[in-house]
């Protein structure tokens, strides 16, 4: 049966926070070890947090499976999954109030606490035995007033201390309460932007998890960049739960994209963090380019699917691929240090979008020759880098740099993208989800350093000593 | 119950300062707590020798009836407090005293010195400042 795809996030979830709880207990096992003896027992809260958290995933599973099962199955299999659902919702938030009250040195509060928490939220779901639909949302709400008193204490944490961690345990805390209050209003204003509150959610798992697995991260962009690739996968995989394509062929085509988005979003929060050292030009306009050029995919991807049917995501789609492919023409020209011409990307992405622009609202594929002018400008927009960047690979081959790998792989990347926008019905395409994919591939091992390494390795193995050994 | 162990836990009732001779340096009342100054230093001090030559380890904490007696060494001076049996932030406590006649002491305990003893032995620890501890070790 259909399911919203709030309802189809909660299979999500479970695997982030499953995921999340075990990154906690680690990143526990090993801080403790470093602390000396009588400091060994401040683990204990991250402990009932990280526990907490599994309870918060299990209880994920069991809502995604009341939400397949609410209109089908015998009532009693229904209750039972609904009633295990409201145990694990309320234990959650109580474990993690349990957590706050071993940090605030207040263990002795834990038993009266707990005790009336559940008290209160069993006495509070009891009123709707019998009824899933209402035992359910009844839980719901309950469990997120239950986690308040967390956000308080670990809110002050967050301003006291100013760590990605901190962060983590806030926004794991806040993202549930906040979700119950804002997903049904948001989902009926003009946009539907209940899809927005589920990325968020399905944020919040994996920012724990990424703060808590790399230590020196900070709250930094690379931080938010790295949790978005798991949430960006996830809002689409659970879109595609909600409501399937029915055609394997798209599904894998849409999929691929997908992937190649969440590629270009990994390789925008690397690059970011080697801009952060070296504050060079050519690689701030890469860090925009894949950012953006990866948002301009997924908005295209939830369109084409239909989870953001209004034709304004259309627009933006379009409108961030141009921009984005500005900053590829604008990186290319930056790494040559061509300063003259860096107008020239700006110049060639006006016509498209002003010409686009005047078809809104409509569908601009009505205008005449809108097909032709977006060619046109794509094709400019992906041959312009690709012969820089060939230029700049054959400079630096001659020079014997290692680093000759990443400008042509580059080029090769813009290569592989220009066939895979003249292939036909776009995105929904299975050649097209390969070849962005592939582009995609091409341009994170460019910009890793991973082909630098190979070509080092390569050149030590081929290369020939110039005198014979033993030749003194 | 609660309240009673509200009032027990992060409780000082005494602060004593020994030097290594067994001599009770300063003697600081806080609570219900009744020994003979003298004798008290001089007990703490052979059983912490006794302690080091028996077990190779300096003595740490004892239960005398329903108090709870913790012992850390500053230097050569032995820092002892003393505690309701039921306190579970004994060693905090302790920790906090340590603290203070560290930074009062300078060879000569002083009114100065008793003065930052007696303050730290009576502010335990808010919620919050516990919170920030925590934070800064644990994240």
């Amino acid at each position: 049966m259909a399911i919203h795809v709030n309802e189809a996030a909660e299979l999500l979830m479970f695997v982030a926070l499953i995921a999340a709880s075990v990154v906690v207990v680690r990143y526990t096992r090993r801080r403790v070890k470093e602390l000396p003896e009588e400091d060994k027992k401040m683990g204990r809260p991250l402990y009932a947090y990280a526990v907490g958290t599994a309870f918060m995933g299990l209880a994920s599973l069991a809502n995604f499976v009341a939400a397949t099962q609410l209109e089908s199955g015998s009532l009693e299999y229904r209750l039972g999954v609904v009633y295990s659902y409201a145990i694990l919702t309320l234990l959650a938030p109580t474990l993690i109030s349990m957590a706050a009250l071993i940090v605030l040195g207040r263990t002795h509060f834990i038993v009266p606490v707990l005790s009336a928490s559940l008290a209160i939220g069993v006495l509070w779901v009891a009123r709707w035995l019998g009824n899933p639909l209402e035992v359910r949302d009844a839980a719901g709400d309950v469990s997120s007033v239950l986690y308040i008193p967390a956000v308080l204490l670990f809110g002050y944490i967050l301003v006291k201390a100013r760590k990605p961690t901190s962060l983590g345990l806030l926004f794991l805390v806040i993202s549930y309460p906040l979700y119950r209050l804002t997903i049904w209003p948001l989902s009926l204003g003009p946009l539907n932007l209940s899809i927005t509150v589920v990325g968020l959610r399905l944020l919040a798992p994996a920012i724990v998890a990424v703060a808590f697995y790399f230590r020196d991260i900070g709250i930094s962009f690379e931080l938010f960049a790295y949790a978005i690739c798991y949430a960006l996968v996830a809002v689409y995989l659970s879109s595609i739960i909600a409501t399937p394509i029915g055609d394997l062929i798209q599904e894998t085509s849409l999929t691929l994209v997908v992937l190649a988005a969440t590629l270009g979003w990994s390789t925008a929060a690397y690059t970011y963090g080697k801009w952060r050292k070296s504050r060079s030009r050519p690689t701030l306009a890469l860090v925009l380019f894949f950012a953006l050029s990866a948002w301009s995919y997924v908005l295209d991807v939830m369109w084409t699917i239909g989870v953001l049917p209004d034709i304004r995501w259309y627009y933006a789609s379009v409108y961030l691929s141009m921009i984005s492919l500005m900053f590829f023409n604008l990186s290319a020209f930056f790494a040559l240090e061509w300063k003259a011409p860096v107008l020239l990307p700006v110049a060639v992405i006006v016509p498209g979008i002003l010409y686009m622009s005047t078809a809104y609202p409509q569908d601009p594929h009505l205008l005449p020759y809108f097909a032709v002018m977006m060619a046109l400008t794509g094709t400019v927009q992906l041959v312009i880098p690709l012969v820089l960047y060939l230029y700049l690979w054959q400079r630096m081959r001659k020079a014997l740099l290692p680093a000759a790998s990443k400008p042509l792989l580059l080029a090769m990347g813009a290569v592989v993208l220009f066939l895979a926008m003249m292939t036909a019905s776009g995105i929904s395409n299975p050649i097209a989800g390969v070849l962005i994919f592939a582009a995609y591939t091409a341009w994170w091992l460019a910009v890793s350093g991973w082909a630098e390494g190979f070509t080092k390795w390569w050149y030590a193995r081929t290369a020939k000593p110039k005198a014979p050994l033993g030749g003194l | 119950m609660d309240g009673l162990l509200l009032k027990v836990i992060g409780l000082i009732k005494m602060v004593y300062v020994i030097n290594e001779a067994g001599e009770t340096l300063a003697s600081i009342t806080l609570g219900d707590f009744h020994a003979d100054d003298a004798l008290f230093g001089g007990f703490m001090s052979a059983i912490d020798m006794f302690s080091q030559k028996m077990a190779g380890d300096a003595i740490k904490e004892l239960v005398l009836g329903s108090d709870r007696v913790v012992v850390s060494r500053e230097g050569t001076y032995l820092l002892v407090t003393i505690h309701d049996k039921a306190d579970t932030d004994s060693q905090a406590a302790n920790r906090r005293v340590c603290q203070a006649f560290r930074t009062q002491f300078a060879g000569l305990v002083t009114d100065e010195t008793i003065q930052a003893i007696r303050q730290a032995a009576l502010g335990s620890e808010s919620a919050l400042s516990k919170a920030d501890i925590w934070a800064s070790k644990m994240l």
